[in-house]
Parts: C-alpha cells; sequence; structure tokens
C-alpha cells in the first residue's frame, strides 16, 4: 500500500482512460454521450459507473474524490462547491427525519450560526456543548433523537484540539456516526478516521488546495459506520428514482451497504440542491494536492516560528496555538499531530481599534482577506470578519475573545514574517509613547530645523514666521514628542478666508481669531517616525480644537501626491490653488465640521 | 458522409467516444502523454498511430481545433498556433526554407508589414511589393527565380480592399509557387479560398474565426495537394531524421506525410523549434467560439451594411468610405464575385476632424469601443494609422494608401440602431465646441 507522498500525486487517476494525458484532463462539459439505450439504462441505475451530467459526476471531480478517499484510507468521497455545501449536506442527510447534532461551541463562525440559527428551520437542531474538553459533557446532550456528533480536528481561531478517540468511541456507544472537519489539519497532519471518525469534512478552499484559488468541498465516508434503520430511515428509504433496471424501487441502502449515506448524497441533495464543484476548479484543486506535504509542513513550521516570536515579543497578551495557550490540548497534540501543529494561531493585544486597523495596514506581508491556508500569509480580526455572526455572549462562550487577531502562516519566509510583525508592534507602541503637546518659543529651533528636514528650501517656513504663528495663536500649534523630542508638528491659524493665498504663509500673514475657519500651514512628520499615525493625530488635535472652539472649517492647500491623504480625513477638492509655493501645482482641499 | 458547413462548425473534428463520452471537448491541460513502452512512443513519432507526445508538438484539445478549422476550409490538414503572427512567420518562414522572397502587397496589416520590413530581410527572407491594384502582369512582373510564395489578404486590413484571388492563384501555380492567403477578416463562412486556389490559408483565431476576442491564437490550413517542386523547394524532400519511419530510415516530409507534407513539416520543424504552440485552454474557447461562426458573423455583415450606409449620408463628417459593397467602391465586382454572403465586418472611412476632434470622437463613443482588436462580439473603433498601423512612418503609410485621417470600425452584434445613435452622438461631441 503506497504511502501519503506517493497517492497524493498518482492515487485516483490511470492516464490509459485518458488518452494517456499526464495531467488530469478538464472535462469542460456539461454532458456525456450515453451510446444507447441498454447503457443508458445501466448508468441510470449505477449499475455502470460513468459520467452522465456534470451536476452529478464528471471524470475530472471523480479523480478528485478517488484521490482524497485514498489519502484518507476510506471508503468513498463526494466533491462539492464549497465547504459549506459539504457541512450543510451533510447535518441535513443525517438529520431528514429530525434530529439533533452535539457540537463544542467553538467553531468556525459560518458554522457555528447555520447551526444556531439556519439548520434548525429544516428540522436540524444542534446542541452546543460548552465545557468542550470534556467527554462526559458531550454524553449528556445525548438524546435518542441524537443523529451525530460534529467538532473541528483543530477549531478555527483557538486552535482547540479534542480527544477525537475518545469522541468517537462515546458517538460509537450510541450507534451515532463522529463527523470530523479536517479543514485546518489537512489529511497530512491528521487522518481522523484513524481514530475512529466516521464522516470527514473539508473545506477543500484552504490548506488542501493551498493556493486560495478555488472554492470547494468534499466529504469523505470512511465506510466504517453501520446506518441503523431507526435512526437514518432515509436511506433505507426505497423510490422509483433509485430503481432497478428492472424498474424494481431501491433505497440507497440497497444500492450501497457500506456508504447509503454517499448515495443518498450525490442521488438526492447533488442531484437536487445541486452544489456540483466545477471540473476546472477540481482540477486546480487536484494541482494544489500536489504539494500538500511540503505546502503543508512549511506551514506548521513557520506558524510555530511566529508563535514563539510572539510568545516573547511583549507585544501581545495572549497567543492560541494547538500547542501554546491551550493547556486541555496537551494530550491530545501529542497524540495526533506528530507532523506539524497546523498553521493558524490566533493572538491578542490590548489596543484600540484605530490601533489595530493602522497595524494590520502596515503589515507588508499578511494579506488582510478572510481564508485560511492560502501560500499567502494571512491576517484578519476574526470578531468582525469571519466569526461576525456571532454575538459578545456566543463569542465569550465560545472562548473566542474580541480582540482575536488569527494569522494563517503561509510559505513566505519566517523571517520576513517575524520581522514585518515587529515592525508593525514596534510602531504601533512607539505611537503610544508619543506624547501631544503645545510648543513655545524654547521650541523654535527645533521646528525651524524640522521643517527644513521635511520641506525644500522655497516651501519650507522660516523660523521668523513661526515665531509670528507662536505669538499670535499658539493654541493651534500642535507637537508630537517621543521622548522628548519633537518629531512632528501641526500649525494652523484662525481665518474667515475661503481659501488661502501665498502671504499668509509669512510672518505677519492674515489671520482672524474670531474666523469660523480654521487655515493648516503644513504637517510635518520627521521621517524616521512615518507611517507611524502620528500625522493622523496630530490631524485630528486639530479637529478636537476645532469643534471645541465653535469653527466649521478647515481648509489648507497641499501637492497632488497628499490628495487622497487628506480625502480619508474627509477633506473635499475644490480646485487649484492660486498658491505656487514649491513651484509645483497645489490644491485648496476643504473640511467642514458641521 | 460530408456535412455542410453549419454542422461541420459544431462537430466537426471530434467525437466523444474517444473522450470519454464528454459531449463538451476536454481542455487537455497536460504538458505531456504517458505511453505504453517505447514502441507506443515511436509509432506515435513515426506517424503510423494517432497519439500525442508532448503539448508543444501536439494536444488533443488543439487537433480538434485543428481538424475542424480544415474541414470547414476544404483542406487536408491544419495546425494551430499561439498567435496570428506565429502562424504567419513560421509559416513564411517554412516556405521560404529562410533564404527567397515573397510576392506580396503594400496594403497589408501593420504587424506583417513590419515583420516584412525589418525582422524578415534581417535572417535572408526578402519581401516584393506590389501596389494592392496592380494588374496581374505588374504581379507577374514582380516574380523572380527566388520568389517561393505569393502572399495576400483576402479582405485587406484596414481598408477591406479585395483582389482577384483566382487570378492570382494561377499566376503562382504558372510559376509553381503557392498562394497563401490571410483570410482573418473574412473566415471560413464568408470565403472559402481554397475552392478558388489558395494552397495555405493562414488565420488570427483572434479574430472573427473565435468571435469573442477572449483568446490569442493563430492556424495555418493546407489546402489541396501542392506539386511542391523539388528544385525550389528543397527543404521538403530532404530526407530528415526525426521523420524516420519506424525502422529508423530518414524520410523527408513528402514521404512521411504525402496528404500534408507542409502542415507536417511546419509542425516538426518550427513549431517544435520555436515553440508558438496554442495552449488547450485557448484552443477549446475557439473552438466554443466557432459554434457560432455562421450566425454571428451573418448578422455582423448585416449590421455593417446599416452602418455604412449611416455613414454615406454624412458626408459633412465623413470624406471617403472604404467597404467593397459600397457603391463607389473599385471592388464591387470582386466583391459580388467572391463574397455574395458580404465583404467582411471590417470597414475603413475618412474622417473629416483634425487630431483634436479624432481624441474627442473617441473619448465620446460610449458603444464602440476603442481597442487594438477586430471580429469580437463587440464593435470596436480605431484610428488606425497611429495604431494597428502605427509601425508604418508617414511615408510608409501613403505607400499603403492609408490616409492619415482613416479610422477603421469592426462591426459586432449589438443592436444596429444603437450603434448608429453612438456614432450620431459621438460626432455631435467631436465638433462641439
Amino acid at each position: 500500500m503506497a504511502s501519503f507522498d506517493t497517492l497524493r500525486i498518482r492515487a485516483g487517476y490511470n492516464s490509459r482512460e485518458h488518452n494517456y494525458s499526464v495531467n488530469v484532463p478538464i472535462y469542460q462539459t456539461a454532458a456525456f454521450d450515453l451510446g444507447s439505450i441498454d447503457r443508458a439504462d445501466r448508468l441510470w441505475t449505477f449499475e455502470e459507473e460513468n459520467a452522465i451530467y456534470t451536476r452529478i459526476g464528471n471524470p475530472t471531480v471523480t479523480v478528485l474524490e478517488e484521490r482524497i478517499k485514498a489519502l484518507s484510507g476510506a471508503y468513498g468521497a463526494l466533491a462539492l462547491s464549497s465547504g459549506m455545501a459539504a457541512i450543510s449536506y451533510t447535518i441535513l442527510a443525517l438529520t431528514e427525519y429530525g434530529g439533533n447534532i452535539i457540537a463544542p461551541n467553538s467553531l468556525y463562525g459560518g458554522t457555528e450560526d447555520s447551526f444556531s440559527h439556519f439548520f434548525p428551520r429544516f428540522g436540524a437542531n444542534i446542541k452546543f456543548v460548552n465545557n468542550r474538553f470534556d467527554i462526559s459533557s458531550y454524553e449528556k446532550e445525548i438524546d435518542e433523537n441524537t443523529r451525530g456528533i460534529y467538532v473541528e480536528s483543530i477549531s478555527n481561531p483557538n486552535c482547540e484540539v479534542y480527544d477525537i478517540q475518545a469522541l468517537s468511541e462515546l458517538a460509537h456507544q450510541y450507534h451515532i456516526p463522529l463527523i470530523v472537519d479536517n479543514t485546518v489539519a489537512t489529511p497530512y497532519l491528521l487522518d481522523p478516521i484513524k481514530y475512529g471518525a466516521d464522516i470527514v469534512i473539508y473545506s477543500a478552499t484552504k490548506a488542501l488546495g493551498g493556493h486560495g484559488n478555488v472554492i470547494g468541498g468534499i466529504i469523505v465516508d470512511s465506510g466504517n459506520f453501520r446506518y441503523a434503520e431507526n435512526y437514518f430511515p432515509q436511506f433505507y428509504e426505497k423510490s422509483y428514482k433509485l430503481k432497478d433496471i428492472s424498474g424494481n424501487c431501491r433505497s440507497p441502502y440497497d444500492i450501497d451497504q457500506v456508504s447509503p449515506f454517499l448515495i443518498h448524497l450525490r442521488a438526492f441533495y447533488l442531484e437536487f440542491i445541486g452544489a456540483s464543484l466545477s471540473p476546472f476548479d477540481a482540477y486546480l484543486i487536484l494541482q494544489g494536492l500536489d504539494t500538500i506535504s511540503e505546502r503543508v509542513s512549511k506551514q506548521s513550521e513557520n506558524a510555530a516560528k511566529i508563535v514563539d516570536y510572539l510568545k516573547n515579543s511583549g507585544y501581545v497578551t495572549w497567543v492560541k496555538y494547538t500547542t501554546v495557550g491551550n493547556e486541555k490540548n496537551s494530550e491530545q497534540v501529542k497524540k495526533y499531530f506528530d507532523k506539524g501543529a497546523g498553521g493558524i494561531l490566533s493572538f491578542g493585544f490590548d489596543g484600540t481599534d484605530e490601533e489595530l486597523d493602522r497595524f494590520i495596514k502596515q503589515l507588508q506581508y499578511f494579506s488582510y482577506h478572510v481564508n485560511i491556508g492560502d501560500v499567502r500569509s494571512l491576517i484578519v480580526n476574526c470578531a468582525k470578519t469571519t466569526h461576525a455572526e456571532m454575538n459578545s455572549d456566543h463569542l465569550s462562550r465560545a472562548g473566542i475573545s474580541e480582540n482575536t487577531i488569527r494569522i494563517s502562516a503561509g510559505l513566505e519566509s519566517a523571517e520576513d514574517l517575524i520581522s514585518d510583525l515587529e515592525s508593525a508592534f514596534s510602531k504601533l507602541y512607539q505611537l503610544r509613547e508619543i506624547e501631544f503637546t503645545g510648543a513655545d518659543e524654547n521650541d523654535l529651533d527645533e521646528i525651524t530645523e524640522l521643517e527644513k528636514i521635511c520641506f525644500s528650501e522655497d516651501k519650507a517656513a522660516s523660523k521668523a514666521a513661526f515665531e509670528y504663528r507662536l505669538q499670535n495663536f499658539p493654541q493651534w500649534f500642535i507637537t508630537a514628542r517621543y521622548n522628548g523630542k519633537i518629531v512632528g508638528f501641526i500649525n494652523a491659524a484662525p481665518t474667515d478666508k475661503d481659501y488661502i493665498t501665498d502671504d499668509v504663509y509669512l510672518p505677519g500673514g492674515y489671520f482672524k481669531t474670531s474666523g469660523k475657519s480654521i487655515f493648516v500651514y503644513g504637517l510635518v512628520v520627521h521621517p524616521e517616525y512615518r507611517k507611524r499615525g502620528i500625522a493622523d493625530r496630530l490631524l485630528n488635535e486639530i479637529f478636537k480644537n476645532a469643534k471645541s472652539t465653535g469653527k466649521t472649517r478647515v481648509v489648507l492647500t497641499c501637492i497632488e501626491g497628499l490628495i487622497p491623504f487628506y480625502e480619508s480625513h474627509g477633506f473635499k477638492q475644490s480646485g487649484k490653488s492660486e498658491s505656487i509655493l514649491g513651484k509645483e501645482n497645489n490644491y485648496n482641499m476643504s473640511l467642514s465640521l458641521l | 458522409m460530408s456535412y455542410q458547413f453549419d454542422t461541420v462548425k459544431v462537430s466537426g473534428g471530434y467525437h466523444s467516444r474517444e473522450h470519454n463520452n464528454s459531449v463538451g471537448i476536454p481542455v487537455y491541460a497536460t504538458a505531456a502523454f504517458d505511453f505504453d513502452g517505447f514502441d507506443h512512443f515511436n509509432s506515435i513519432r513515426a506517424g503510423e498511430q494517432l497519439g500525442y507526445l508532448y503539448s508543444r508538438v501536439g494536444n488533443p484539445t488543439v487537433a480538434a481545433l485543428e481538424a475542424r478549422v480544415a474541414q470547414l476550409d476544404g483542406g487536408t490538414a491544419a495546425l494551430a498556433f499561439a498567435s496570428g503572427m506565429a502562424a504567419l512567420s513560421n509559416t513564411l518562414l517554412a516556405v521560404t526554407g529562410g533564404k527567397g522572397r515573397i510576392l506580396s502587397t503594400k496594403q497589408i496589416y501593420g504587424g506583417t508589414f513590419d515583420l516584412e520590413n525589418d525582422v524578415f530581410p534581417s535572417i535572408g527572407i526578402e519581401f516584393d511589393l506590389v501596389d494592392h491594384d496592380s494588374s496581374i502582369e505588374e504581379w507577374e512582373a514582380q516574380i523572380k527565380e527566388d520568389t517561393k510564395a505569393v502572399f495576400v489578404e483576402t479582405i485587406s486590413n484596414p481598408s477591406a480592399r479585395l483582389l482577384d484571388i483566382e487570378a492570382l492563384a494561377d499566376l503562382a501555380h504558372r510559376h509553381n509557387i503557392p498562394l497563401i492567403v490571410d483570410n482573418t477578416f473574412a473566415t471560413p463562412y464568408l470565403f472559402r479560398q481554397i475552392e478558388h486556389g489558395a494552397d495555405i490559408v493562414i488565420y488570427s483565431a483572434t479574430k472573427a474565426l473565435n468571435g469573442h476576442g477572449n483568446a490569442i491564437g493563430g492556424i495555418v490550413v493546407e489546402g489541396k495537394p501542392f506539386k511542391w517542386a523539388e528544385a525550389k523547394f528543397p527543404q521538403l524532400y530532404k530526407k530528415h531524421w526525426v521523420a524516420r519511419d519506424l525502422d529508423d530510415n530518414p524520410r523527408s516530409f513528402i514521404e512521411a506525410f504525402p496528404q500534408f507534407p507542409f502542415t507536417a513539416f511546419l509542425r516538426t520543424k518550427y513549431l517544435a523549434y520555436f515553440g508558438a504552440s496554442l495552449s488547450p485552454y485557448d484552443a477549446q474557447l475557439i473552438l466554443i467560439g466557432i459554434e457560432t461562426l455562421s450566425e454571428r458573423v451573418s448578422k455582423q455583415v448585416a449590421n455593417t451594411r446599416k452602418v455604412v450606409e449611416y455613414l454615406a449620408g454624412k458626408s459633412d463628417i465623413v470624406s471617403w468610405i472604404s467597404y467593397p459593397e459600397y457603391e463607389n467602391s473599385k471592388y464591387k465586382t470582386l466583391a459580388d464575385q467572391y463574397f455574395p454572403n458580404g465583404a467582411g465586418t471590417v470597414f475603413t472611412f475618412g474622417f473629416k476632424g483634425n487630431d483634436e476632434q479624432v481624441n474627442k470622437l473617441i473619448d465620446s463613443i460610449q458603444l464602440f469601443r476603442y481597442q487594438a482588436n477586430v471580429g469580437d462580439a463587440r464593435s470596436l473603433l480605431i484610428n488606425s494609422p497611429k495604431t494597428t498601423h502605427g509601425e508604418l512612418t508617414p511615408d510608409e503609410l501613403t505607400a499603403a494608401q492609408i490616409k492619415p485621417e482613416t479610422i477603421r470600425l469592426s462591426i459586432g452584434l449589438e443592436d444596429a440602431g444603437d450603434l448608429i445613435a453612438d456614432l450620431e452622438q459621438a460626432f455631435a461631441k467631436a465638433f462641439e465646441n
């Protein structure tokens, strides 16, 4: 029996059956020629297993199913258009005649939400277990209507690991299947069937496909579970649709005694609810599978290195990974995850929403989007995104902090990833140490120097100009200081004019204390202190002062390159300025405070 | 059983039973193919057995496209390339064997023109160019000892000029050289040039053949067996090791592939080594496009006629129209003779505006798209002298008779009334102050 690394490349495909094409052809077709009435009869009655129509079966998709089946040591597999299709089909098919499924309350947001609010509409009730690591808590929930226990092998986003073997033993004691969502681990890190899982589900979108370029789902049936008739009468229901070649009605069980579940799914769910996987997408997932071992092991390595870094950085208040921050995991992780502990981790730090936003924006090697298991490293704030369906109550019972940031480690160099995080963190923390205060004549030299560093000679304001401004309207001069040194400042003047002319910049320039507008002369941040949000803060200080003194407008002029920055603060462009400072085009920008 | 054009366009060249009964042609997205053993490999290589060695030189999806186009054109075989220019340049290189002359016209697609003027001479292939409207005697006068082919566009780019294909075919055959035609604008639907004597046909499949502007590709079709004289085309008689038989005897392409020696030679020696192979995915797109070739092109011809009629009434804006069916056209007779279903869907007109007004016209069109393509489902407008024929210097443009005020239109499948209204409003905006 070939081992994992060989199977992921070769299982399920014989090129001789496909015009010797080395790579699996993409059967980009809706239908298949039937050949003859006889053959059609055989196809319709499962006597012959060949494709009829891509919604219910396609050669490219079949190769994918066969390969996953081989990798899982399973009896059969079914590919679908998404992971959620795989989950919903499984839950709904098992509970068709009513019933409940037991699950821990810390799951992927979409799963949790559909379990709580959506599936119940179809008669599938979910009983959530709060004491997730305690097997007896699951047992307490089992009643004569329970039709399965459902867990994530590595939970999303907290990386909790439960005792799958114990859970499967419990489930089998009560004649119900154990369903494991093995998305985060993939077959490479964990074979749930080995530990007793009966049904395994994947979002192939994630690390299974691995390139973030396709949405897909897979359901795997181990073939070990006996679906008893009293619990799953739907698998024993005879229908004309499933008739044999002589026209006798049959049930899914009649067709396949080992997995009536998969027959039922293909014949009714895939057939009538139609979440079929595109052959092109199946091809992409097969491509991704070719490198699953290398990808997932590298991702686990990277995740572990990031976890180490975060733990020792002092920047975060908590870190969760399969091997860290989940003491209850340790037994299970040792037992189940000897090849690596997965590519996702989460952490939290005490910060404002603004800080979090800036932190994420500054990262160069982490993409901000919702996915996991891509070759690219990803970062996301779960509470507002991937687990947004959960309210605060839910989140807290699930042990998911509101400040959870989840990272999915990609294949970039760990050094680059860590230095990227370090740079973003250090800037964030540094900004906290920046003091925002005023200025006086003792600061004049420092201010003038900083202005010269940031502006060319013909644009820089003179010491005399600053002196004039500090004398006449010091309340509009705000500095940012780091360890006492001025690293940025903003200065403005009250005015009653709509737009600014160049003479205003000079010492003695026009201002009007009672004016309703504030004109910003300049906003300056030392080059070594940029991208920390200092400019944002300085501007906000001006806004704060302006609002509290009843001003109605803030105006300024800027070069074309800075228009987006000011627009992000709510300024609107109002045409080219007459100012010729710096001999480039300047634009009038205006913000209404009303 | 032989089928009519419309049937062939839908099912020619493909048998689903050879592809696991898949109704739609599978995309064989593979670089390579397995072999049962060396014998299996060798017999495919020697042409004894149908099969594939490596997608650069042959692929099932691409083969289906090649077979379909060959059947549509009434040719014996076809070969697909990554682009029309690849098809053209490889063909001219193969027919000259790397040295020789090609006789062609001055009024041709800009890219071809530059290839002829600059790139090919640097590798030993010279062009003799005559004016498009030259008499047969004038053409004949330019045929030299080492002229290897006559090459023309059946409907020229950009101004849709025509020539007497049969007369040119006769001329070429009198001198034992093939007539090579670029049938891109017409497509096999409007013109079956092999029936009129053309020996090799080239397509930019990118254009109306595929018709959706979503794939770049080229195709070469070999017509009825041409009598390749050994003295003129020694490359086809030279014994090549790569064309050896099962017993390792080197063969010439004439010996090995008597039905289609030219495309076999092109595939094994040019496609193989210059490597401009067509992606199977793009081949599938083109196949799908071909399924509606007749319907698309006939509707586009109907639209073209309406747009031409509209422009004919705008003498304040339009100084001239170059379209063979237009009553003033000197190609009307040829159009009636060779293009009964329409003389194409691309034509030019002279715009009575200055550069600034041309810019405004282009800025103002809303339905017509400003892009460099033709034969798309979408209608397109472009200022050829600056773009598609931008490689030509002002002098060359004059020699090619492409006037500076030329605007080229490629008419798509939109509603003709909408197209005319778009031109109307754009003209108005171009001339407003």
